[in-house]
């Protein structure tokens, strides 16, 4: 319990530390975002409405500290601000609308990537250097080291433009009217598969190779020899022993590679056009929208260091070892 | 598996894909005329945002959905919108705004002098929407009868007009009173008096269908698509394959990339509208002599800058400041001709410099008491052409003596570096046109009191003769004001002129005929341009 009252203290401290970096950083940059603006419309908009703009985004030529205060205020009210590409679309919708997106799309391949590749990893590592063992190696290695923007460049001028097997981008056809008919469903994952099998094929190798890694040290330790001794059946011996204690790094990795996932793609999301959060990123930057860009880092830093505070915890369930080892501090 | 069971697999599986996708498509409207895609700006997602006071907003709601009381176009005439005449009072202080009977609102009310009242005293009552500072100009508006309005103004201020009425979206009495707050609402479901109302939307995709009440007429077009495309790259794709009837896209090589794809349908128009100038800081105490700021403006190859830097697209511009051939009509007949167009002269250039003292010194850099000539001229990183102008005007300068320092800057700080006047050199757009007289952009530059007077200009002969501009609604009054301005600007260059800005503009008149064209210039064209775009729709024809 002491444990996680510690964790849970520091991940109050972090997350307080990157919401004040969050706000800090824009306001040392150059320029405000009323004058951005301006500049960004070339000449459509003269500096006539900057009195107009200043009031729109709020901006005040008051002290620091009392900005600040105003901000934690609305932070905590869930107001994360307005958007200046968008105005006045607040930054919280355009995160709610493409975060499903993003999660559904980068989320489900990074479960199924972490899934596929563990299983694989443990069967290699079983059955060490057999023919799958020694061909999974080159193979994910291959695989892993493929820059991921150009593989999905290549099937997307190859299944999408060649063939035209696929979608060349969009979340799901422009005549198509969101709702949860078969065809609709039907459409979304279509435009999903390219993007999604992109990022599948590009991850499964890491998630193999540490696994059967991790999971060949284990299979030398004693409790494994103990195990066969004891005459456990192959499969109980695998899972349940080997893989149980090999697969902690792995969990770890996850949980950073589900902290990932909510920050979206940008390459793959920008390629396809998809529209997630990674994609809503890179517009924002190159837009110059500060509420907005703001807004994404935020939610993706609270959402890291919350699954790092998870993972905290499952560790301590999953190995004794570091619940007992703070209990004894 | 053989090869060729493979290959049918594969190709049985594309024809289910492809049937399926056919499945999603929503039935074809039986309508005679084919619908129009348009791409009136590049974004990741459309957002349900339908609110006309929002400056910069993606879905431009102007033009098409809400209507302002008239149009004062830039390359044609004024268009009587909501609004059918207006008339000054005698000593300009009152304007007296005629009416439309017989509009309907999209939900079937009827559009009174009580909306337009509503509209302008919502700017009042919340100072974010005014982002015309109208009411820094009026004193009041109220309502004369049903069919009739009246602004007062504090001060005299003719030209304003133009703003007053030609960029002011008229909206509903009945709906807007229900916003809590009107700068921040959404406005998912518009009700306006344009040719369209909203008909389906997605964050992808929204479509606008034709309003059959609208009082201009049936539009001809029954359904206009927008399709989100993000980035010049997926922009530029459709373009090139056809896809989009109306863009207001920049386009690099536009012949190869567009025109030659189908020379007979496939047009674009990049009409002038502005000039990109150098801003010379004034207060500066080398860019204070006029003898610098002109032999600066000699020593430029504006051919060069106009063919490499931007293209082939912005023509060299005019040393009165005139956006021709727009403004052709208000050119006096008092400015010089040597003063009608720029030459470049680096001998001319090298006198003025070596007569204002500046010495040719070691390293080909002049110098005066000691004193180096450099200057710095900034300009936004990543606006791609005029970093290349940029780097060109540095190549030029360098002949004649003097060092630039190029600069590319984040385009806020560049931004912030114009307003406190903290710069040496900058690249920015002057003279901007608007409205149907080239007032706004000689006094935004020109006037002590202008929004865009970077450089400081300040002259008595120039701030009188905007002042007798703006207290004048006489024509021949009018255009002795602007000879002295235009004759000033060629002389002092208090901002020197390279080549026109244009705006981006291009259309394909597979489906319908009848755009704004270099020929028939009856209405600014792109699709991005707030209140006219429902003008343009108006003057379509279908192609047989």
């Amino acid at each position: 319990m002491r444990y996680i009252v510690r964790k849970f203290g520091a991940l109050l401290v972090f997350i307080w530390i990157a919401i004040t970096l969050n706000f800090l950083i824009p306001r040392l940059m150059p320029g405000n975002p009323a004058e951005n603006l301006i500049a960004r419309m070339k000449g459509r908009a003269d500096p006539r409405v900057l009195h107009a703009l200043m009031l729109q985004f709020g901006i005040t030529r008051q002290p620091l500290w009392q900005q600040y205060g105003t901000y934690l205020w609305q932070l905590v009210h869930g107001q994360l601000g307005t958007s200046i590409e968008y105005y006045p679309v607040p930054v919280s919708t355009i995160i709610g609308e493409s975060l499903p997106w993003t999660l559904g799309l980068i989320g489900v391949a990074t479960v199924l990537a972490f899934g596929i590749g563990t299983l694989l990893g443990i069967f290699a590592a079983w059955r060490r250097n057999k023919l799958f063992d020694s061909i999974q190696g080159p193979i994910s290695m291959f695989l892993g080291s493929v820059p991921q923007f150009w593989l999905a460049l290549l099937m997307l001028w190859y299944f999408g433009f060649v063939k035209g097997w696929f979608p060349l981008d969009h979340s799901y056809s422009s005549t198509a009217i969101p709702n949860l008919s078969l065809p609709f469903v039907w459409d979304v994952l279509r435009h999903a598969f390219l993007p999604g099998f992109a990022f599948l094929i590009t991850s499964i190798g890491g998630w193999m190779l540490a696994m059967r890694n991790n999971m060949i040290q284990v299979v030398s330790d004693d409790f494994v020899s103990f195990a066969r001794a004891k005459g456990l059946r192959d499969r109980r011996i695998m899972f349940t022993y080997a893989a149980r204690s090999a697969i902690l790094p792995n969990v770890t990795q996850f949980a950073i590679a589900l902290g990932y996932a909510v920050g979206g793609q940008i390459l793959i999301e920008t390629i396809f056009s998809y529209p997630g959060i990674g994609f809503q990123m890179a517009s924002a930057v190159s837009d110059q929208d500060y509420p907005l860009i703001q807004g994404i880092f935020l939610v993706f830093s609270v959402v890291m260091l919350v699954t790092n505070f998870i993972v905290e915890i499952l560790y301590a369930r999953l190995d004794p070892r570091v619940r007992v080892g703070v209990a004894q501090a | 598996m053989t090869k060729s069971n493979w290959l049918k697999l594969a190709l049985a599986t594309s024809a289910i894909t492809v049937t399926a996708g056919g499945l999603t498509m929503l039935p074809a409207l039986a309508a005679a005329n084919p619908p129009l895609t348009i791409e009136a700006e590049e974004v990741a997602a459309w957002q349900d945002n339908f609110n006309p006071f929002a400056l910069n907003n993606q879905q431009v709601p102007d033009g098409v959905i809400y209507e302002s009381l008239f149009y004062f176009s830039t390359t044609g005439p004024t268009y009587p919108l909501l609004g059918t005449s207006y008339k000054w009072n005698a000593d300009n202080k009152v304007l007296t705004v005629m009416l439309r009977h017989n509009v309907k609102w999209d939900d079937g009310m009827p559009f009174t002098s009580a909306d337009v009242v509503f509209s302008y005293t919502l700017l009042k009552r919340f100072p974010a929407l005014d982002t015309n500072l109208v009411w820094q100009d009026i004193k009041s508006v109220t309502a004369k009868g049903p069919y009739s309005v009246q602004f007062t103004f504090a001060k005299v201020d003719v030209p304003f007009a133009q703003i007053l009425l030609g960029q002011i979206p008229i909206v509903p009495a009945k709906i807007w009173s229900k916003a809590a707050n009107p700068s921040k609402w959404l406005d998912p479901n518009p009700v306006g008096t344009g040719p369209y109302e909203l008909d389906h939307f997605s964050t992808q995709d929204y479509t606008l269908k034709a309003n059959s009440a609208y009082w201009g007429g049936v539009p001809p077009v029954p359904e206009l698509n927008y399709p989100a495309l993000s980035g010049n790259d997926s922009a530029d794709l459709e373009l090139a394959a056809g896809k989009l009837d109306w863009s207001g896209l920049f386009v690099p090589n536009i012949n190869n990339l567009y025109v030659n794809k189908s020379p007979a349908t496939n047009k674009y128009w990049f009409p002038p509208v502005g000039d990109v100038s150098i801003y010379p800081n004034l207060a500066n105490p080398i860019l204070k002599s006029v003898a610098v700021r002109e032999a600066i403006s000699l020593a430029i190859n504006r051919q060069q800058i106009y063919q490499i830097g931007e293209y082939g697209y912005e023509e060299p511009a005019n040393p009165t400041g005139l956006v021709l051939p727009s403004e052709t009509g208000w050119l006096s007949g008092k400015v010089p001709a040597a003063d009608r167009s720029f030459a470049m002269n680096i001998q001319k250039a090298n006198s003025l410099l070596q007569q204002a003292g500046w010495k040719m010194g070691s390293g080909g850099i002049r110098e005066k008491a000691g004193k180096p000539l450099v200057l710095n001229l900034i300009a936004p990183a990543g606006w791609t052409d005029w970093n290349k102008d940029q780097s060109l005007i540095a190549t030029d300068l360098q002949s004649v003596g003097i060092k630039v320092n190029v600069d590319e800057i984040q385009q806020g700080d560049w931004q912030s570096q114009l307003q406190s006047h903290t710069f040496q050199l900058a690249l920015e757009s002057s003279f901007v046109i608007t409205g149907s007289t080239p007032f706004y952009g000689y006094f935004n530059v020109l006037d002590p009191k202008g929004w865009e007077n970077y450089e400081g200009f300040s002259n008595p002969s120039v701030t009188a003769a905007l002042s007798a501009f703006k207290h004048s609604s006489s024509k021949a009054q009018q255009e002795a004001a602007m000879a002295t301005v235009e004759t000033t600007v060629a002389n002092q260059l208090p901002v020197i002129p390279l080549v026109y800005a244009a705006n981006w503009y291009e259309y394909n008149t597979t489906g319908y005929t009848g755009w704004p064209s270099a020929q028939n210039p009856y209405v600014d064209s792109p699709p991005y341009n707030g209140f006219s775009t429902g003008i343009v729709l108006m003057h379509l024809k279908p192609a047989k």
